[in-house]
């Protein structure tokens, strides 16, 4: 049991690390990397900033996916565990969309006494996420609950 | 089955690393050119057109970097009003001319209604990240100069009566009525002005009385036209016989 359980967490951890924290905190760091940039270019302070507490929702993410990781390693909760795993990546993803505003950056600054505005729109990379990551997960965990179902049928 | 899962999963993942490099060199690429200051945008002229009895902002776009920028163009912002201008294509170290047309009425409302007024431009860097920087400095570009003219003397009893006449040019083709607060040693007067669109208004200053070495010394005369209730623009004269 206990193995099951150890396998259950690992895996839940390992493929929420990989498809979830990774690609949120590669996007997050660009937007932060740009940030950077565009305040040493022009030379400016600060006037406001959004601090985004990704950290919060990574540790939420990650301890739910070792307990649906649990579920998925049993052989009566597998299916739940599934729909869960499937729930969770796709609220996960619009937590993290809302929460990076959609990919629009937008910053006011103070330029030598003039205030001025600057957007980055990096939504490309948002995009990138759900149809290169969040879609093949979505599709791949579908696949793999027919194939669980059908077996199970067989039987 | 379960193969072509992870199949898909594993085609979808190296795409989705192969994006994130491209996105990252492009944003590299972007962080310098910002940090070179290869973009410059500059207004060279602000003109008023005789017949819409509109403005014209002339903008200078130049591109220093490496890259493409699509799409450019420069806009202005008054309130939630965006004017823009027609877009080009930049590439490396090509300067281009944009116009932008303002109309009359939305003038008036960024001079008497204290709208927001910014100036700014926005391209599609290398055609994949888009990016936009308004600038909140256009009243230095639309300003009323207050330039002296002629400065006259007359002699009386050792002290000076001093006249200045002074010219006030008005960028806008608006009528612009505001208040001139002329202010000389402790004497101070307030002035009700009217600017002429598009063009120059000359405007006498009171005579003021001023000892002969006070004169000789050098006397500060502040100018404040004061419009809408906001100084829109000062100028200090120095008058020394």
């Amino acid at each position: 049991m206990w193995n099951h359980i150890i396998k259950g967490v690992l895996k839940g951890l390992g493929s929420s690390i990989i498809s979830i924290v990774i690609p949120l905190w590669l996007i997050s760091s660009i937007g932060s990397y740009f940030e950077r940039a565009l305040y040493e270019g022009f030379q400016t302070q600060y006037v406001f900033i959004v601090e985004y507490n990704l950290e919060a929702y990574f540790a939420l993410i990650i301890f739910l996916s070792a307990i649906i990781g649990v579920l998925e390693e049993s052989n009566e909760w597998r299916i739940l565990g599934k729909s869960l795993r499937l729930g969770l990546f796709v609220i996960s993803f619009l937590l993290i969309y809302t929460i990076l505003d959609g990919g629009v950056f937008s910053r006011t600054v103070v330029v030598n006494n003039v205030v001025a505005e600057i957007t980055i729109d990096l939504r490309l990379i948002l995009y990138a996420y759900g149809f290169f990551i969040v879609l093949p997960t979505v599709i791949a965990t579908l696949i793999d609950m027919f194939s669980i179902t059908s077996k199970a049928l067989e039987k | 089955m379960r193969e072509t899962g992870t199949l898909i999963r594993f085609l979808g993942y190296t795409l989705a690393l192969l994006v994130f490099i491209a996105l990252l060199v492009e944003i590299y690429s972007m962080a310098t050119d910002l940090n070179q200051e290869n973009f410059k945008v500059i207004v060279t002229n602000v003109k008023c057109l005789p017949r819409s009895k509109n403005l014209e902002l002339d903008v200078e776009v130049s591109y220093n970097g490496q890259r493409i920028l699509k799409d450019f163009k420069v806009f202005l912002k008054l309130g939630n009003i965006v004017l823009k201008s027609n877009s080009t294509n930049l590439e490396h170290n090509e300067t281009v001319i944009l116009s932008i047309e303002v109309p009359i009425e939305y003038l008036r409302k960024a001079v008497y209604e204290n709208t927001s007024l910014f100036l700014g431009f926005e391209f599609s860097y290398d055609d994949v990240i888009p990016l936009k920087i308004a600038f909140r400095d256009l009243e230095s570009v639309l300003k009323f100069e207050i330039e002296p003219l002629k400065v006259s003397y007359f002699i009386y009893d050792s002290k000076y009566n001093v006249t200045v006449r002074i010219a006030i040019i008005n960028p806008l083709p608006l009528e612009i009525h505001g208040k001139l607060v002329f202010t000389v040693l402790n004497y101070s007067k307030t002035l009700d002005t009217t600017l002429v669109p598009c063009g120059t208004t000359i405007i006498n200053l009171p005579t003021v009385e001023i000892s002969k070495e006070q004169l000789e010394k050098g006397v500060e005369c502040s100018l404040n036209l004061v419009v809408n209730g906001k100084v829109a623009s000062s100028r200090t004269i120095s008058i020394k016989t």
